[in-house]
């Protein structure tokens, strides 16, 4: 009978021990795929940031190259010795090695910046994701085949060949960026489209209520009426200016074009900001009697 | 109080034909009618032109002068103190039109008769800008109403307007907490639109030398 007894204990304490283990596991695997996906992020930005600096590190090191190939060419230019000569083609290839990391590292740090940009359409984003890796592969190949160059005839000819390709860099650039600045000011909309859902919503709760305290007076029902369209009146202003930069964004191929997009995004964002206000004004008067 | 200002008024415009004849400008005379001179002036040893008395205009204004500040004294003869004071004034602008009548004739020793017209027109137009200041800081001491102000200029802290808020009782909304959830929202999304940047500056095209040449 004791040994009976004894062993119910045991195996109840077995079943204790055995649910709490498979709790705890359970737990642990939550905030093990929470950690992963805080991780993630985390390393996507990491990427963002760890290609920017490799992108500012390889132009430091471009603008030494460029220094030492200025002087090698000036004494060449002076002297015409066949050691300056040499001097000069050692350093011309130095700097032409530099120049297409420097535009390589610009061009991984451009797609990070495109991966990382939200509310932009997928379809866009894999466009543009392939012409950079276009440019990228391009470069690649011309990096790999400068020290075949043996004269500075073959350097200046290669260097050309290179000046006649970044002229496709400087559109996708501000193509992407202005992309990416559309995206952030989309970001902005959805919240704020959200709030104003919200708060209609809540207004006609009010409006609704039966309970003699909890109605509103008709003088107060009007004045947040007002408020209430003003914030859709600006809302509404905002949306226009946000699709004029959206059509603009299309002929965003130099610093012009992309200035002119910025410059209509943030009209397009002081509409949104007085949207806000008025629907905070609404709440305002709505927590106030009278 | 009106005989006082007529007595300024006639002194003012005393002066201001003074201050015309000695810039050379006539009493109404028209070009036309400007008759060039025939009599030949009188010059004194030194080859100075002397006025006589019967022409002289400042003469004529000093005397005019001086019946009015007889009037003034008269009226003061009663008031010792009021008396005192017309009678040094009376001195001094006596002595000082003195001074100005022999710097313009060149009667005094130093001074030649252009030199001297010039320095007494820069007095009379200081004394004018004196008058004035006095006048403009006289009236605006006296109010549209008469009242006594403090002037134009006037001294002293201007008063801050104060905004009253004025507070209402709180509905019975304003423990709701939806209603303030969606304040905290509103705060957090304008608060995002203040601190978020739309332009990236750190990715601009990179400026690069691409005219290689030997």
């Amino acid at each position: 009978m004791k040994i009976l007894k004894r062993t119910k204990y045991l195996f109840l304490l077995f079943l204790l021990i055995l649910s709490f283990s498979l709790f705890a596991n359970n737990a642990r695997s939550q905030e093990e795929s929470q950690e992963e996906n805080q991780e993630e992020v985390q390393e996507e930005k990491e990427d963002l940031d760890q290609t920017l600096r490799r992108y500012q590190e390889s132009y430091n090191r471009y603008q030494d190259a460029h220094e030492d190939y200025f002087l090698a060419r000036s004494q060449y230019l002076r002297f015409e010795t066949l050691q300056s000569q040499e001097e000069a083609r050692e350093a011309t290839l130095q700097m032409l090695q530099r120049r297409d990391e420097v535009v390589i590292n610009y061009l991984r740090a451009l797609k990070a910046k495109l991966e990382d940009a939200t509310n932009v359409n997928e379809e866009n984003r894999n466009i543009l994701s392939l012409r950079i890796d276009d440019e990228i592969e391009w470069y690649s190949e011309h990096l790999d085949r400068l020290p075949s160059a043996a004269t500075l005839e073959d350097l200046v000819s290669d260097s050309n060949e290179a000046r006649n390709r970044h002229r496709n860099i400087e559109p996708l650039a501000y193509e992407v960026l202005a992309f990416h600045s559309v995206g952030e000011v989309e970001a902005q909309h959805q919240k704020l489209l959200g709030l104003f859902s919200e708060v209609e919503e809540k207004l006609n709760e009010i409006r609704n209520e039966d309970r003699e305290e909890y109605k509103l007076s008709e003088q107060k029902t009007q004045r947040i009426d007002r408020w209430l369209l003003e914030s859709e009146n600006r809302l509404i202003r905002g949306e226009g200016k946000q699709l004029e930069a959206m059509d603009m964004v299309n002929n965003s191929t130099n610093l012009g074009g992309y200035n002119n997009v910025v410059s209509t995004l943030r009209e397009a964002i002081q509409y949104y900001k007085e949207s806000a206000s008025f629907l905070r004004e609404t709440i305002s008067e709505t927590k106030k009697r009278g | 109080m009106g005989k006082f200002v007529g007595i300024f008024n006639q002194m003012m415009r005393s002066v201001l034909q003074w201050g015309n004849k000695l810039i050379g400008r006539g009493s109404g005379e028209t070009k036309a009618q400007k008759q060039p001179q025939t009599k030949q002036a009188n010059v004194d040893s030194r080859g100075r032109e002397v006025i006589s008395k019967g022409e002289d205009p400042v003469a004529k204004d000093v005397q005019k002068l001086e019946s009015v500040l007889q009037e003034g004294v008269g009226k003061a003869k009663e008031n010792k103190v009021a008396k005192g004071v017309v009678g040094r004034t009376r001195q001094i602008i006596l002595s000082v039109f003195g001074k100005l009548k022999d710097m313009v004739t060149g009667t005094s020793s130093g001074g030649s008769g252009t030199l001297g017209k010039v320095v007494a027109l820069l007095i009379v137009i200081a004394l004018l800008v004196i008058l004035v200041n006095f006048a403009r800081s006289f009236y605006g001491r006296v109010g549209g109403n008469g009242e006594v102000g403090n002037g134009i200029f006037s001294d002293g802290p201007s008063p801050t307007p104060i905004q009253v808020v004025q507070t209402r009782e709180p509905s019975v909304y304003a423990d709701d907490e939806e209603i303030l959830q969606l304040e905290r929202n509103i705060g957090l999304l304008e608060n995002n639109m203040n601190e978020s940047s739309i332009r990236e500056t750190r990715l601009n095209p990179p400026n690069l030398d691409f005219n290689i040449s030997f």
